[in-house]
């Protein structure tokens, strides 16, 4: 199958102290990745030098074929707008617009002819969102402000979906509402990269790996 | 994104509210004082001009409590000495002119402005050299006995004729704006104004005991040749009768200074204002852009370029910077409104409105200046950010 996503042999330092050593992962289309590993071994860390979000500090990460992470930063701004969707570890969005607009950011800065609104809707009401639209986030509760970052993540159906920890500070129904609609999108043509610490939603992906030591071993194939 | 730019400003009510209304106290009081500074200044020069006269003389009974009310306001009204005197002071050593001029008023609620009473003038066309000239300019064929000239801001209600003391007149010309009580008064030949007090029953009582009114006047303008001995021709003057010598390059120089210190101050509290008000407009945009790095960055995770980051930055700035302006302008144009109405309750002040060209100028200078500093403080921190990876502006502000 189509190799998306690809970095070879990356590292990444702060300040002397390696957190990434060495890290090789190819992404299919249509797959699912999912990361584990204790807090503080730098799953973070790799899913935002994957989504461009911060350069590795050696090694290469090439989409497509092409290696992005020697493109200029605005060139990658380019891409990144095109190619993820990003669920962060922390929701955050945007205070001073409503559920229902913090949804459709990324179609502001997108050409896109899409029926976003509508596409926006269906997402908020996919994770039980409908009836909180109009809400500003200081509103929402945590596991309320996660199902937004999800729905904005997808919006635009980017190929690759990087969410960390994205069934965090939800109960199991939701989650597996989540879990159920990652492996759903597949069929768009989407690939999911999820680190998480939830093994139900782990054993689903494709392929599952553990981080430790600034290296990645792969737990099970799919 | 205008979408975005909107909200954000919604969201941030009071911060933006604070911002505008310190925009808007600088530009008004800024708005307020430079026309005012330009008005005094021009008013000021004017006058220079149009002071002809080296010393002034009047009658010794006239009350001086500021010599300067003489220069800008003319002498007092209805103190008289006799016109031979002029013919004394012009044979000084020193002396290259003299001239007289007598000095009524209309009655109130005569003719023109209801309330206040105008100043009539009347000079000597034979020897007078400080009207006559700007006069044959205009008129080459001088002033006709049924003729006047008048100040600028004589209200006539007649077209081109106006009424003085119940009779008509022709107006001959009408004077170039001073700045000074010259606005508001008529000039005509001194022998008509003389006729128009003997024919005024009113005006004629009150002149019963000075003596024939064909002999009186007001006031002597004297000029004196180049480097003469001010002091000593004052003194000759002060020998010819009961008169009181003015010598206006003082009081020039004493309202000069004046003037100068209220210049200055004015000036000096005009830039200080404004640089306060562009320090402020800096550091306010600057240190909320810096704060909103994480919104930027979150942004650029979503796809945003360096570019639309910019655009909302500074197009939400120049939204604040223009409420800012376009209110600082009303409130200063407000301002400046009173003021002039405060200063011109005092009409020895040398003063020429700035016309709405200058006012236009002025308002749309500081719409750009006060509109490039505010995108500019914005844009700064904006583009820094921008320039480094989203993850660490994103992260930025979080918990510093
Ligand atoms: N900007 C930074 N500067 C210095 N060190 C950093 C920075 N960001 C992260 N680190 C360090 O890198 C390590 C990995 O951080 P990261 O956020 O990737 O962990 P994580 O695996 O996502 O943890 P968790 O499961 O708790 O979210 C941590 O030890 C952290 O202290
Ligand atoms: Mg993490």
């Amino acid at each position: 199958m189509a190799e998306l996503f690809e970095l070879r042999d990356v590292k990444k330092n702060y300040a002397g102290n390696t957190i990434l050593n060495g890290i090789s992962l190819s992404l299919l289309k249509k797959h699912i990745i999912a990361i584990t590993g204790d807090s503080g071994v730098g799953k973070t860390t790799l899913l935002s030098i994957m989504g461009l979000l911060q350069q590795p500090s050696s090694g290469e990460l090439f989409a497509n074929g092409i290696a992005v992470n020697k493109l200029q930063l605005s060139e990658q701004a380019k891409l990144r707008g095109k190619y993820f969707g990003f669920v962060f570890q922390r929701a955050r969005l945007i205070g001073s617009l409503s559920v229902l607009e913090n949804v459709l950011v990324p179609a502001r800065f997108a050409k896109t002819e899409d029926d976003v609104i509508k596409r926006a809707k269906f997402l908020l009401k996919k994770f039980g969102m409908s009836n909180r639209l109009n809400y500003k986030p200081q509103e929402l509760s945590v596991g309320q402000l996660r199902r937004v970052s999800l729905a904005r993540a997808l919006l635009l159906r980017p190929s690759i979906i990087l969410a960390d920890e994205p069934t965090n500070d939800l109960d199991p129904s939701l989650a597996e509402t989540v879990a159920e609609y990652f492996l759903q999108i597949r069929n768009d043509g989407m690939s999911v990269v999820i680190v998480t610490h939830d093994y139900a939603l782990a054993n689903r992906a494709d392929q599952v790996f553990h981080l430790e030591h600034g290296q990645l071993s792969q737990i099970t194939h799919a | 994104m205008a979408f975005l730019i909107w909200q954000s400003l919604l969201h941030r009510k009071l911060q933006n509210m604070a911002i505008v209304f310190s925009i808007a106290i600088g530009v008004g009081i800024v708005f307020c004082i430079i026309p005012i500074f330009s008005g005094v200044s021009k008013g000021m020069d004017l006058s220079r001009q149009r002071m002809g006269a080296d010393i002034v003389v009047v009658p010794g009974n006239a009350v001086m409590e500021e010599p300067s009310l003489i220069l800008f306001s003319g002498a007092p009204v209805n103190i008289y000495m006799p016109e031979n005197i002029t013919d004394t002071i012009r044979k000084i050593p020193g002396v290259s002119n003299a001239t007289s001029q007598f000095f009524t008023h209309t009655l109130t609620a005569d003719c023109c402005s209801v309330g206040d009473s105008i100043r009539l003038i009347g000079y000597d066309p034979s020897s007078d050299w400080i009207i006559s000239p700007w006069l044959k300019s205009v008129r080459p064929d001088g002033l006709q006995s049924d003729e006047v000239i008048i100040g600028a801001k004589v209200q006539n209600i007649f077209g081109d004729k106006i009424s003085i003391l119940g009779q008509m007149f022709k107006i001959a010309a009408v004077l170039e704006e001073t700045g000074t009580s010259m606005d508001y008064s008529i000039l005509t030949n001194i022998d008509e104004a003389r006729n128009l007090v003997t024919s005024n029953p009113q005006l004629k009582i009150a002149l019963k005991d000075v003596g024939p009114t064909d002999k009186l006047i007001s006031a002597v303008m004297v000029k004196t040749t180049e480097g003469a001995n001010l002091e000593n021709i004052v003194e000759k003057i002060q020998e010819t009768g009961y008169v009181h010598p003015i010598v206006a390059s003082e009081v020039k120089k004493h309202i000069n200074d004046q003037f100068n210190l209220l210049l200055y101050l004015l000036g000096g509290t005009g830039i200080l204002i404004v640089l306060l008000s562009i320090f402020q407009l800096f550091s306010r945009f600057y240190t909320l852009t810096w704060e909103r790095q994480t919104e930027w960055g979150l942004y650029l995770a979503l796809g945003a370029w360096a570019r639309d980051i910019a655009v909302i930055v500074i197009s939400e700035a120049i939204c604040v910077v223009l409420a800012g302006v376009v209110i600082g302008l009303f409130a200063g144009g407000g301002l400046y409104w009173t003021g002039l109405q405060l200063l011109k309750a005092h009409q020895s002040f040398p003063f020429v409105n700035p016309s709405g060209i200058f006012f236009t100028i002025l308002s749309l200078a500081m719409l750009v200046v006060f509109s490039c500093i505010g995108a500019l403080a914005a844009w700064i921190p904006a583009y820094q950010g921008s320039h480094i990876e989203p993850s660490t502006i994103m992260t930025r502000g979080e918990f510093d």
